[in-house]
């Protein structure tokens, strides 16, 4: 059940590259995490909200992101996660290999120039 | 954070995920209201966005990968309340499970205690013994060979490689004045300076026995003593200023530097070393200038302890030892004895001393605590059947309630993980009951480890490492009980099970059937096991020894303390006798250097002197130096001659029994014939006897190795002076109580300063000689008894089951015609095909197993067919017995009635 819910945002570990890449930016809470995704993605990407948080979970576990309890301008207890220097390193290997196997698609994709 | 840190603070950062997640729900809320939505309509929104809750919370918390602790723990207290749920069978399977844990945990400490723990010594799997063993003797590599010589040792040592160090022991007696000043006497080593450092054991208060203690005449400030820490506590209370006390042992003074760490007990397991000397101290203290002699002509007396180099192995060792034996060999044993049999056939070994140096109770009493365990092994595989069992009938009550799980989307895995947890929570609440019963069980086992020259009881208690197997046998336990059972419950079936409670056709076997022959033959292996031993131990108890038992009370003062002479000392224990015999009650006493039944083997060389050549065979004859009145004390028959006279006192008299005089003078007369002795360190003083008297065979070594040839030598003055130690009181009485206090009188008249030693009758004797067949016997029996109440039990419970299912046939049958006889037959058959497979089994079982017990049976073989008959006699007995009940219900059963509620 809960592999289904993971299988959806594309392939795995894609959810927490752009996660990664979004906190490297700019540290922030969960929420306006969601709604950056959803915003850069233009909505193209189907992803539920909430699917952020297990990789979130996840993503502390493995100890590549931070986490520290603030105030939110709304007045909100708010978590605002950071990445850590694993964190930077996991998303440089992974932005990698996955730029290599996205070029690799294309090669195939792409109609062969005569 | 590491891992199991977080999981404590689960708790914590699961709320942390809760506030999140709703802090998300309700800013997104807020957002999607200022953009003009209804309350209602955002709450719609943002819960859609988001997804679902539940199990994205789900989720999030299993990315910790706790899950599974999680699982177990609700399955524990799922578990619990399900116990609770049905006592009555909860209670019958932790009983029967505490019952089993609680043999095998008693048992394993006792293995544990004096077989498997390691010394407490730095790398003691470095330790290793250096002895000699002989071909003569077989058994002696066992025992990693006898001690060497002390000069031997010392050039061994310097010329070996594979040892980084090697150290001197020696075990003996110190005699010690307690608070009293009655002389107490202890089980002391000496050991070579660097025995302690070369252990790697720290003191426990002020110092070890050092090298610069270790010297001929002692260090300047006097010998040194280590207490034990038992002794330490027993003797001075366990006093802190204890260092520098003075004390006098063996008549010479010595002084306490420290005192050992309590968890060593000593090099020879189960014996209670009380009191450390330097080596040097042994042979001063006893006046044996041989242990150490000067001109390299020691006695055979030094144990010796090593330390290996780091990587050396056993192997290697032994490899080098066998090249430099002959080198060894030549230079250190004596002239004298170059012709010993044991010596002539000996070479060196090197053996693991990673848990001691042997020890006579070790020798003793190993081979029958591995049988013991083997014996509660199988007591414990049967509790586990028989919980098996038990527990088969609970899934099948529960089949309905597996079967909604399944249908409700539980895998088979959670559902077998879940019963397995149910099964381990009977298995670690067996285990507890077991474990407390065994921490009081073993007191009661050791009651049966007697060594009959030990002067108090051994005190092992479960440890650490007791613990963990207890913990192993509960996860051991849970497997073998609880997987069927789980399987069965995971393969319940809700299409089938949910539809109807009853079937009508089809005979459905009753589940738990395959348990029932296991529990059987596992019984037949038990009860035949029992018999046999049981036999064995009413022979050799029955059998006639050459003496009377029963009524011959021993008991062995400590004369030396007077020292006196060997004429007066001779003349005191005659004095003593004539005071006995004219006590009333006594019927005979006579005093004697050994009793029989000791289990000690004391041997000389001995030949007929005359005509014709001597029988070239072995001449080693048993021999006893025994007082008047002896034979006429013990009720060992003279057939021939007479018994020592007061007035005998030189070694030109002697008693041969029957077969030493067969052996000397075949269809001869024996009285009046002369034999002489081969002067050798068995036996120092030269003997030329005349055969004044014939007697009886009777046992001497223990009960199981028959008469010896036996030569009795009068008391002499000669062997008094060096080599007879106190002597040994004998006195026949109708009761011991009787000799007791004719013997307190007697002494208090004659020599009153003279410390008595405890009373025991020769019977008494003999059962501590026959200790662990005793208690085998007893366990035997026990779990017997237990295994065939367990086999009842589980054959009554399965039959029940099977005619409550089959009602609803047996109604048919019945109305079809079959009489109330046929029902009957049905259901006995039924039992008689479960105890026929069962007896298969059990043969099998026995066949594979009586090969350990041979060696405890005496006069009877394994497969002593009436023994055996009366096995399956007592089995079918059982079976039938637990069969009629169940039986008798369904030939009762009226069809109608039945017929009517199906």
């Amino acid at each position: 059940m809960n592999k289904r819910a993971e299988e959806r945002d594309l392939f795995p570990g894609a959810l927490e590259m752009m996660i990664l890449r979004t906190l490297q930016r700019q540290p922030q809470h969960g929420y306006a995490l969601a709604q950056h995704i959803k915003r850069m993605s233009k909505d193209l990407l189907q992803i539920e909200e909430g699917t952020l948080y297990p990789a979130l979970q996840r993503l502390l576990k493995a100890g590549l992101v931070k986490a520290e309890w603030g105030i939110s301008v709304t007045k909100r207890r708010i978590r605002i996660y950071s990445v850590t220097v694993a964190g930077k390193k996991h998303l440089k290997t992974q932005v990698s290999s996955f730029e290599r196997m996205l070029e690799g698609i294309q090669r195939v994709l792409t109609p062969e120039e005569s | 954070m590491n891992w199991l840190k977080r999981f404590f603070m689960r708790e914590k950062l699961y709320a942390e995920l809760e506030e999140e997640v709703a802090a998300h729900l309700e800013e997104r809320v807020e957002e999607l209201v200022s953009e003009g939505m209804s309350q209602e309509e955002a709450a719609a929104k943002a819960r859609k966005e988001f997804g679902n809750v539940t199990a994205i919370k789900q989720t999030a918390r299993e990315a910790w990968g706790w899950k599974w602790i999680e699982d177990f723990f609700v399955d524990l207290r799922y578990g619990l309340r399900m116990s609770r749920k049905s006592p009555v069978l909860t209670l019958a399977a932790v009983l029967t499970l505490a019952l089993g844990i609680g043999a095998n945990t008693a048992i394993f400490t006792l293995l544990y205690g004096l077989v498997l723990r390691s010394l407490p010594a730095a790398e003691a799997g470095q330790l290793a013994k250096v002895g000699i063993a002989s071909r003569a003797q077989p058994d002696s590599a066992d025992q990693g060979g006898s001690a060497m010589t002390y000069h031997m040792l010392q050039a061994y040592g310097e010329e070996q490689r594979s040892f980084r160090e090697l150290s001197a022991w020696k075990e003996g007696d110190v005699q010690v004045p307690d608070k009293q000043g009655v002389i107490q006497s202890y089980t002391s080593a000496a050991v070579s300076g660097n025995a302690f450092g070369l252990l790697g054991l720290q003191p426990y208060r002020g110092r070890l026995i050092e090298p610069y203690d270790d010297v001929k005449g002692g260090p300047a400030s006097g010998w040194p003593v280590v207490l034990s820490y038992g002794f330490w506590k027993q003797y001075y209370g366990g006093a802190e200023d204890v260092i520098g006390k003075k004390m006098m042992a063996s008549d010479v003074p010595v002084t306490v530097v420290g005192v050992t760490p309590p968890e060593f007990q000593g090099l020879w397991p189960g014996q209670l070393v009380k009191l450390y000397f330097p080596m040097q101290f042994a042979p001063a203290a006893a006046k044996r200038p041989d242990w150490i002699d000067e001109k390299g002509e020691d006695l055979f007396v030094v144990e010796v302890l090593g330390r290996l180099q780091p990587g050396a192995s056993l192997a290697q060792a032994n490899a080098e030892v066998k090249q430099m034996q002959g080198a060894l060999f030549d230079r250190f044993i004596p002239a004298r004895m170059k012709h010993d049999p044991y010596l002539e056939k000996a070479y060196m070994m090197v053996g693991s001393a990673r848990t001691g140096l042997p020890s006579y109770l070790i020798q003793t009493y190993k081979k029958p605590l591995y049988l013991m365990q083997g014996l509660v092994g199988i007591v414990l595989v049967l509790c586990c059947v028989n919980i098996g069992g038990l527990m088969m009938s609970r899934v099948v009550a529960r089949q309905q309630e597996f079967a909604v799980r399944t249908a409700v989307g539980a895998s088979a895995k959670r559902l077998v993980l879940q019963y397995l947890t149910e099964s381990f929570v009977i298995a670690v609440l067996g285990s507890a009951l077991g474990a407390a019963a065994a921490w009081y069980g073993t007191d009661l086992l050791l009651h049966f480890f007697r060594d009959p020259m030990m002067m108090e009881p051994l005190s092992i208690h479960p440890d650490k490492a007791v613990f963990w197997v207890t913990l192993g046998f509960a996860v051991v336990t849970t497997l073998l009980f609880g997987t069927i059972p789980a399987w069965k419950a995971s393969r319940s079936d809700p299409g089938t099970l949910l539809k109807s409670r009853t079937t009508m056709g089809g005979r459905s076997q009753v589940a738990g059937r395959m348990f029932v022959p296991v529990q059987v033959g596992l019984s037949l292996v038990l009860v035949a096991l029992a018999s046999l031993l049981s036999y064995s131990l009413i022979k050799l108890r029955g059998e006639r020894a050459g003496f009377d038992l029963d009524h011959v009370t021993i008991q062995t003062p400590l004369i030396d303390v007077l020292k006196l002479k060997p004429g007066p000392r001779l003349d005191l224990y005659q004095r003593m006798v004539d005071r006995l015999m004219q006590m009333p009650g006594v019927d005979s006493a006579a005093a004697t250097s050994q009793t029989p039944m000791t289990g000690i083997k004391i041997t000389g060389d001995f030949q007929a002197v005359g005509e014709g050549p001597n029988p070239p065979e072995d001449t080693q004859l048993a021999y006893n130096d025994v007082g008047p009145g002896y034979f006429r004390t013990m009720k060992t028959r003279i057939l021939e001659g007479r018994e020592f006279t007061p007035q005998e006192r030189q070694l030109n008299v002697c008693i041969l029994n029957e077969s030493a005089a067969q052996f000397f003078f075949p269809h001869e007369q024996a009285i009046g014939r002369y034999i002489r002795n081969k002067v050798n360190d068995d036996f120092r003083q030269k003997v030329e006897c005349q055969v004044i008297g014939l007697a009886e065979d009777a046992k001497f070594y223990d009960v199981r190795s028959g008469p010896p040839r036996t030569i009795y030598l009068p008391l002499s003055t000669e062997r008094m002076d060096k080599d007879l130690g106190n002597l040994v009181f004998l006195i026949h009485s109708q009761t011991k109580a009787q000799a007791v206090s004719a013997f307190r009188q007697a002494l208090s008249e004659i020599a009153p300063t003279v410390p008595l030693n405890i009373f025991v009758t020769m019977r008494e004797q003999m059962d501590a000689a026959l200790g662990s067949q005793e208690l085998i016997t007893l366990l035997a029996n026990f779990f017997a008894v237990v295994a065939l109440l367990l086999s009842a039990l589980g054959l009554y419970g399965l039959l029940s089951a099977s005619v409550t299912q089959r009602r609803g046939e047996i109604g048919v049958r019945v109305a079809l015609g079959a009489t109330r006889g046929n029902v009957l037959w049905m259901i006995l058959g039924e039992a008689l095909v479960l105890l026929g497979l069962g007896m298969v089994l059990g043969t099998v079982g026995l066949f594979l197993t009586t090969r350990f017990v041979t060696a405890m049976l005496y006069n009877v073989s394994a497969f002593d067919p009436a023994t055996l008959t009366g096995v399956a006699g007592t089995l079918l007995l059982v079976t039938l017995l637990a069969a009629m009940m169940p039986a008798l219900r369904a030939a009762m059963l009226d069809p109608a009635e039945t017929l009517r509620t199906e």
